[in-house]
């Protein structure tokens, strides 16, 4: 368990940070790859993380072009795609670790992930909600304001969501590694 | 558990609403920018004077000016220069106006000597309406931007002495004149009157004869919008003086007599106005005289989301046609 989960831990870690020069050198494929090896170990005694997995596997691909691409308008569409299939990777990992915590007998922490993954997909979709209207509103300071407060709570529960994958090495199951 | 049903929920919402936005944004994007209408007087000088024009562009997309041909002569926009530190990345340095979905932007062009059909000292006048405007996607549009008109003489201005003229704010400014000699006016006649209509309210006072408000408002007719809300707007009183009608005319000035003319600008109006105002008559002596008063409110138009919209509409018909 340990290892499994720091390889998804600094698979997540490599695709979080984007180091530019000339192209990404904390290349993404390079993250999903380390995700996906992490939870192809758990597939057999956790049905569940075949969906996981299957993401997992798509974003490799998916995500080369980004190596050298910069974050330019023209390819808009590819990043919106991206941002969805790397959330519904997120929450897929959720439903995993809630799964382990409850076959470890952890209520606490099941709970935990249980409230965390809440929060987090509720802030993400009413934060893409509101900023889907940004380009027809007036510019505002309550539109920034807004704007910032949503960006600063999905940082929080961005960090949240790292903090319980690193933790959830530490839960005691016992599966075939 | 998390429940996949709510994300699926959650994620067709956002699609439908980025999906909705993203078409009602295109909806409001213009084909190519619009000009607004310009009724300027100018004079040509050697080395040319300089001219704005005001258009509307797309915020998101912007197309520049790049050249423009008025009746054959060829003119590029003046550059602007450009502040290398902005950070902001929708800066351009001709921005005047920030809109939701668009941007009141301005291009000047010189118009020298050399290269326009009138010369310095001549008693000629070009007079153009339209533009044909090349813009940096290669598209030409022929544009009516107003009426501009170029004279090789300056206006003339010797039968009154101007002792005090002021534009205080955007929509307002006052002219006070002296006669220096003995005059008559038998009119006072804008050129652009047809096409500004009432956008341009001037109120005349002048004295002798002419005393009390009583007698200047039995003529007076004064445009809707001239009313408490504009004249508490531009921090006015409401001065004395009768709105500009034939049955004040004549007015006869003693040699050092004054005139006073008002002059407001409609704050809905989208024109942009930089021309003179003629003050004709006859002296003492019989010989004929004008004198020009410059009108202009012309630094920059300020518009409202509301005048781009009606802007929009009243050119283009609706949107993107």
């Amino acid at each position: 368990m340990d290892k499994i989960f720091q390889k998804i831990f600094w698979g997540y870690i490599i695709i979080s940070f984007d180091i530019h020069i000339f192209i990404d050198i904390l290349i993404d494929p390079l993250g999903y790859f380390m995700i996906y090896k992490g939870i192809k170990q758990l597939v057999k005694d956790f049905p569940i993380a075949n969906k996981s997995k299957i993401v997992s596997f798509g974003l490799i691909f998916y995500s080369i072009p980004s190596v050298i691409l910069d974050n330019t308008l023209e390819w808009n569409w590819y990043y919106t795609i991206f941002s969805f299939i790397d959330l519904l990777l997120v929450f897929y990992i959720f439903q995993l670790i809630i799964s382990i915590a409850k076959a470890a007998d952890e209520f606490a922490f099941e709970k935990r992930a249980f409230w965390t993954g809440t929060v987090y997909f509720i802030n993400t979709f009413i934060g893409l909600f509101i900023s889907s209207f940004v380009p027809n509103l007036p510019v505002s300071n309550t539109l920034y304001f807004i704007t910032l407060l949503m960006l600063i709570a999905a940082l929080i529960l961005e960090i949240m969501f790292f903090v319980l994958i690193w933790r959830v090495r530490k839960l005691y199951v016992p599966i075939n590694e | 558990m998390l429940k996949e049903r709510f994300f699926w929920i959650g994620l067709i919402i956002v699609v439908c609403s980025m999906i909705g936005n993203h078409l009602y944004f295109q909806s409001k994007q213009l084909t190519l920018p619009i000009f607004l209408k310009h009724y300027y007087e100018t004079q040509v000088y050697e080395d040319g004077n300089q001219l704005q024009f005001y258009y509307l562009n797309n915020k998101e997309n912007p197309v520049d000016v790049s050249y423009v041909s008025i009746d054959g002569v060829l003119l590029n926009p003046v550059d602007v220069p450009k502040f290398p530190t902005s950070y902001d990345e929708n800066y351009r340095p001709n921005i005047e106006q920030n809109f939701t979905h668009h941007t009141l932007e301005s291009v000047k062009f010189r118009f020298p000597e050399y290269a326009i059909p009138v010369k310095v000292g001549s008693d000629d006048v070009w007079t153009f309406n339209n533009m044909k405007v090349t813009f940096t996607n290669g598209k030409t549009l022929d544009v009516n931007i107003g009426e501009v008109r170029v004279y090789g003489k300056p206006p003339e201005n010797e039968a009154l002495n101007n002792t005090y003229s002021s534009s205080s704010n955007q929509n307002f400014s006052q002219w006070y004149a002296a006669a220096t000699k003995p005059l008559t006016i038998e009119g006072i006649s804008s050129p652009f009157s047809d096409q500004i209509g009432t956008d341009l309210f001037i109120k005349l006072f002048a004295g002798p004869d002419i005393t009390s408000q009583d007698a200047l408002n039995r003529f007076s007719q004064v445009p809707e919008w001239y009313n408490d809300e504009f004249l508490s707007d531009v921090h006015l009183e409401d001065l004395e003086g009768s709105s500009l009608n034939e049955e004040l005319f004549p007015i006869h000035l003693n040699e050092s007599d004054f005139i006073k003319l008002y002059m407001y600008f409609n704050p809905e109006s989208s024109y942009i106005f930089d021309f003179y105002i003629t003050v004709y008559g006859t002296t003492g002596d019989g010989e004929p005289f004008e004198y020009a008063v410059p009108i202009n409110a012309s630094n920059a138009p300020y518009l409202t989301e509301d005048d781009v919209n009606k802007l929009i509409e009243e050119r283009m018909g609706g949107l993107n046609k």
